[in-house]
């Protein structure tokens, strides 16, 4: 999930879109913002702990919260330590909030893509169930698409 | 009691930059996350390289350790595939 739109449409691919195109898109997309007060299908959240007080009071049921593993690896192991813990905070965050935890590489090139077992394994240190987390993805994002109005 | 030899996992990396590098921040990276004994148990070694394809391997029972530590490796590495002996990841790339 999740290609920058360029202007191809390819089949089997989610776009990632920072507005709402003004007229009916032809292709599946997510708005994907890091502004917690606009309309959004996935926020990209850097700093839970510091937005936590502020998602708590502004974020809609149904919206993705995606952290990407993209940000952890620059971090040093401290850094990484809480990143995880804070993904294990934003997970039950989810569930009391309605809204889906979204876990993505946040790749610029090749060599950042994550792979399946890879965030298997991040989900599993963070005492997430992967199977549950992708199931539930599933239907979120299933839920999300077939609400667009399309051409 | 019989000694068995423990359960191996081989994986295929894609990195950016010299594999003998990519397999060093790899363990070092194991090392911070979950201590030098869990890293050194897990005994990540380089079994092949060429270009910016690797094959590692490592112990099965600390294999999600090492998926971690991959992908959370400042130099870039991406898991393709794994398999329990080098033979069949080849054959399969």
């Amino acid at each position: 999930m999740g290609v920058p739109f360029d202007s191809k449409v390819r089949e089997g691919v989610i776009y990632r879109l920072k507005k709402t195109p003004l007229f009916p898109a032809k292709y599946p997309y997510l708005v994907v913002s890091d502004n917690t007060d606009g309309p959004t299908d996935v926020l990209s959240i850097t700093d839970f702990r510091r937005i936590k007080e502020k998602l708590k009071k502004k974020v809609k049921k149904g919206t993705g919260l995606e952290v990407t593993v993209a940000s952890a690896r620059k971090m040093d192991a401290v850094g990484i330590g809480k990143w995880l813990n804070d993904i294990e905070e934003l997970y039950s965050f989810c569930h009391s909030s309605g809204c889906q935890l979204v876990l993505s590489s946040g790749a610029s090139s090749m060599h950042e893509m994550v792979s399946g077992p890879c965030l298997d394994a991040i989900l599993k240190n963070c005492g997430i169930d992967p199977e549950k987390q992708w199931h539930d993805m599933n239907i979120w994002l299933e839920t999300k698409l077939s609400r667009r109005v399309s051409v | 009691m019989l000694k068995r030899r423990a359960k191996r996992r081989y994986l295929s990396l894609i990195h950016a930059g010299q594999a003998s590098a990519a397999v060093n921040a790899i363990v070092k990276r194991c090392s911070e996350l979950f201590g030098p004994i869990a890293a050194e148990k897990a005994a990540i070694r380089l079994v092949k390289s060429g270009g910016n394809l690797t094959i590692i391997k490592c112990r099965l029972d600390q294999l999600d350790n090492v998926l971690v530590a991959i992908a959370l490796t400042d130099l870039p590495a991406a898991t393709l595939d794994m398999s329990g002996s080098v033979k069949q990841l080849q054959r399969r790339h």
